[in-house]
């Protein structure tokens, strides 16, 4: 039945639902449209989430502290207030309640589970306050859209992101070969390029470093992403307020003109600002072609829902269907799945967050908020930031990545004694708080039917643990650590 | 590894620091325990930046809007970065020196390929599955144990080490435990986590979360001190990658340094005796560019500086030789150059601080490379 094959793709079964009679149309059904919204609380449009940030970084650096510029103790006290009226500490939590809700209530598991490992490959890092309000839209209006494209239009949407554009530093980027540069010279100054974005975008989202670019691919990739970037409100505009939170647009004065040569193909732009603000595209759909990209995300696919370190034999179908499909999300993402499918007696260690959602999910614990509204006026209430404590105390806040490169997908990272005690320790807490009373052997004996197909394994190994502790071995086990 | 005779009361939730890596000595080494103390710098740290050269005025001239100013004085040709005030102290007194102009022998400029290798001590990113200070610790018969969530790769070797970062979580009963211990005997690496885990006492479980820094440091410090306890602390410092805002004297980078800075004035005032004992050592992927970009940061470049501090220190230097920052003397026209593989300072620090023999070290340690010895050079042996 390979019913392990239910967390492997997803977060597991629910005592509530029953065992799909057919688990690989099950799962490639959830990938073929954008689910409809479970979570019923509040919710903010990437726009709406511009406008919060805005405020803060504007009454922040203008007003406050112009303000107490002599009174660093009163411009501390008045920083706090904004940043309760900005939402500063509510919309991480928040967010993080809707991405977990989505996954253990809606209703496209696999979808999630997608969506959570193409948010950590094109990882947002948290460097200044942005992450809070920029990382949820993003996964939500950028990243899960184009899950239903082609890999070429993932790549050129999360590229040119708000969030992208700004965590990568490509607003501060001037080609040398552009108007821009060419004002600056005439002043006596020298404008040059933010390689940051172009690099990672070779580096880490497309080609990764076994395509062998050069330093001089890079600039030259930096030169083609020239021009991406906010626009700079003169201080006489409505939106001069706003500072650089206004949606991303080419801007040609900044770009560099060519030509470029990229991992051996030279780049000519045509003549106006289209030619100029097409390049970009032009060069991604090039670089989602490179064989060294298409082995490099199969490979990384294949490790996330299938097994560390995935042999030939499980890559290269998923190698086979990107190319034949051109890229064709829907179908990559088919194949894996088949592939997880077909593998599925291969085990995989969950990172944290995958395990706190299976668990969460299959324990039917009470875990969210009956109200995640704000007041926006106080500190937000410890039950409503719970999430962020949980996440924490397991080493993987899912929006704080420490490097561009995202949460490790690898066992060795993970499998330290100290991080193997916080899930252990999390589960004997929620245990001494009377948290998991509802876990009796009947209801765990239900879960074991829903989601093992060793259960009599399983059901004999709960059978040599006392009755109040069974719940934390359940979930302390090796086939919950290891799907 | 048993921890009976020490007593755990620290604690931090926050991942930024790495914590330390006690060892518990052997008895014939107690008498001559020294400590080693490395502090990781992710994201390249810029040794222009940390440790300005002004022999001329061309950083003035290529930095204009982050050159750092307020410096301190070091000698005729560098100054220090003024957020190193701490570090600057010790330099007074002779017992803060500078390698400058240096790095891992890699030049590609990636974070992640520079990071592994500045921690597997290697030359091909991704090879090595250990550690430089992991495979370190093998060769001079030492066990460690790191305090953080995750393990970094700097110290995992061939034996496996524990890790130890505080909470306030509590393990389930003896029955459970003893249950999850044969439960977990056919997963190796499970199995292994596991029983580093349980060999703990009760103490290293119970602490208040604590994010300061300083505090850290302070308790990295005392434990350091004890004659039984601790020989090596690993620290992380995130957030040098500055392709925007880097700043002067107050900029991003300064922030960063002034971190690194509390870490040798906190351990110099908690170690009291045991800092002549002590090596304090900066480990980065590369440095970077020379010239500021428009977003007043700088690109990833290559060579760069490595902060020594401590009594085990030979006197204040800046030890280079140095290659000049004039447009012909650059790497590849943007990047300071390294004249000096840093391997040979880890493997150099590694020997006076374990009491093994550098020829060893260097064999077993870094084997592709024969390396410069300069444990007279550097350090009091």
């Amino acid at each position: 039945m390979n019913k392990s094959f239910f967390r492997k793709v997803g977060f597991g079964l629910g005592v509530d639902e029953s065992i799909p009679s057919e688990p690989l149309e099950w799962s490639i059904s959830q990938i073929e449209k954008l689910p409809k919204l479970n979570w019923s609380g509040p919710i903010y449009s990437l726009k709406e989430m511009m406008e919060f940030h805005g405020n803060y970084n504007y009454q922040d650096r203008r007003v406050l502290r112009k303000k107490f510029k002599k009174d660093r103790k009163a411009y501390q006290i008045e920083k706090r207030f904004l940043k309760y009226k900005t939402g500063h500490y509510y919309f991480e939590p928040l967010w993080l309640y809707i991405r977990h809700n989505e996954a253990v209530n809606g209703s496209s598991p696999v979808f999630q589970r997608f969506l959570h490992f193409w948010g950590n490959h094109f990882a947002i890092q948290k460097k200044n306050a942005m992450y809070s309000y920029d990382v949820g839209p993003y996964h939500r209006e950028v990243i899960a859209p184009a899950m239903l494209k082609n890999i070429e239009d993932l790549v050129y949407e999360v590229t040119i992101s708000w969030a992208m554009i700004h965590n990568l530093d490509n607003t501060k980027s001037i080609g040398p070969n552009s108007p821009k540069a060419f004002k600056y010279a005439e002043r006596g100054k020298t404008a040059n390029l933010n390689e940051n974005h172009g690099r990672e975008l070779l580096e880490l989202h497309t080609v990764s470093p076994n395509a062998g670019y050069s330093q001089n691919d890079v600039i030259d990739m930096s030169k083609v992403m020239s021009g991406w970037m906010h626009r700079i409100p003169k201080m006489s505009s409505r939106i001069h307020k706003r500072e650089e939170n206004v949606p991303v647009h080419f801007i040609e004065e900044y770009h560099d003109s060519g030509p470029f040569n990229i991992l051996g193909k030279k780049y000519v732009e045509g003549f106006g600002t289209k030619a100029a603000r097409e390049m970009l595209r032009k060069v991604i759909k090039d670089l989602v072609k490179k064989p060294a990209c298409i082995e490099f995300i199969s490979k990384k696919l294949c490790n996330h829902f299938v097994t560390q370190n995935p042999s030939e034999e499980i890559i290269n179908p998923v190698i086979k269907a990107w190319k034949k499909s051109n890229g064709d999300l829907k179908t990559i993402h088919s194949e894996v799945l088949k592939q997880a499918y077909k593998f599925s007696h291969l085990r995989k260690f969950q990172q944290p967050e995958t395990w706190l959602l299976q668990f969460v999910k299959m324990s039917g614990i009470e875990y969210f908020p009956n109200d995640m509204s704000y007041d926006f006026k106080t500190m937000i209430p410890r039950n409503k930031d719970r999430v962020r404590r949980v996440c924490r105390n397991l080493g993987q806040l899912p929006f704080r990545p420490l490097q561009p490169n995202g949460w490790s997908d690898f066992e060795e990272d993970w499998l330290s004694p100290e991080f193997l005690f916080r899930r252990i320790g999390i589960l004997n807490s929620l245990k001494q708080k009377g948290k998991l009373s509802h876990l009796d052997k009947n209801y765990l004996d239900q879960i074991i039917e829903l989601n093992f197909d060793n259960d009599n394994e399983v059901k004999t190994f709960l059978n040599k643990v006392s009755n109040n502790e069974k719940s934390v071995a359940f979930f302390s086990s090796k086939w919950m650590l290891k799907t | 590894m048993k921890f009976n005779r020490r007593q755990f009361t620290l604690g931090s939730a926050s991942l930024l620091l790495s914590g330390m890596v006690p060892f518990k000595a052997n008895s014939s080494r107690l008498d001559n325990k020294k400590n080693l103390v490395v502090i990781m710098l992710r994201g390249a740290m810029d040794g222009l930046t940390s440790v300005p050269y002004i022999h001329d005025n061309t950083l003035e001239k290529v930095r204009p809007d982050i050159v750092v100013k307020k410096l301190l004085d070091l000698n005729s040709d560098f100054s220090l970065h003024p957020k190193l005030s701490g570090f600057h102290k010790l330099w007074k007194i002779n017992e803060a020196s500078i390698v400058h102009a240096t790095n891992i022998p890699y030049t590609g400029r990636s974070h992640f390929d520079g990071q592994n290798l500045m921690e597997s001590g290697g030359t091909i990113p991704y090879k090595l599955k250990t550690g430089w200070l992991g495979r370190g610790i093998d060769v001079s018969g030492l066990e460690g144990l790191s305090m953080s969530l995750p393990m970094p790769l700097l110290l995992r070797g061939k034996a496996n080490q524990d890790n130890f970062f505080p909470s306030k979580l509590n393990m389930p009963t003896r029955n459970l435990v003893d249950i999850l211990k044969n439960h977990y005997s056919d997963e190796p690496l499970l199995r292994s986590s596991f029983d580093k885990l349980i060999s703990r006492p009760i103490s290293m479980t119970k602490a208040p979360n604590n994010k300061n820094l300083k505090t850290l440091a302070r308790i990295a410090g005392s434990e350091l001190k004890k004659v039984d306890g601790p020989r090596v602390a690993v620290f992380e410092v995130f957030g040098f990658d500055t392709h925007a805002a880097q700043g002067g004297a107050d900029g991003e980078h300064g922030q960063k340094l002034k971190q690194v800075d509390y870490t040798f004035d906190v351990l110099k005032k908690t170690l009291g005796d045991t800092f002549k004992n002590t090596l304090i050592i900066t480990l980065t992927e590369f440095g970077r560019t020379l010239v500021q970009n428009n977003g007043y940061g700088t690109e990833h470049g290559y060579g760069t500086s490595i902060l020594l501090g401590g009594g085990l220190v030979k006197k204040s230097q800046v030890y280079a030789d140095w290659p000049g920052i004039k447009e012909n003397n650059l790497f590849e026209g943007r990047d300071l150059n390294s004249t000096l593989d840093a391997r040979s300072v880890y493997c150099s620090a590694m020997s006076v601080c374990f009491n093994t023999d550098f020829q060893l070290l260097n064999k077993e340690v870094f084997p592709d490379k024969k390396l410069k010895n300069l444990t007279d050079i550097l350090f009091k042996v």
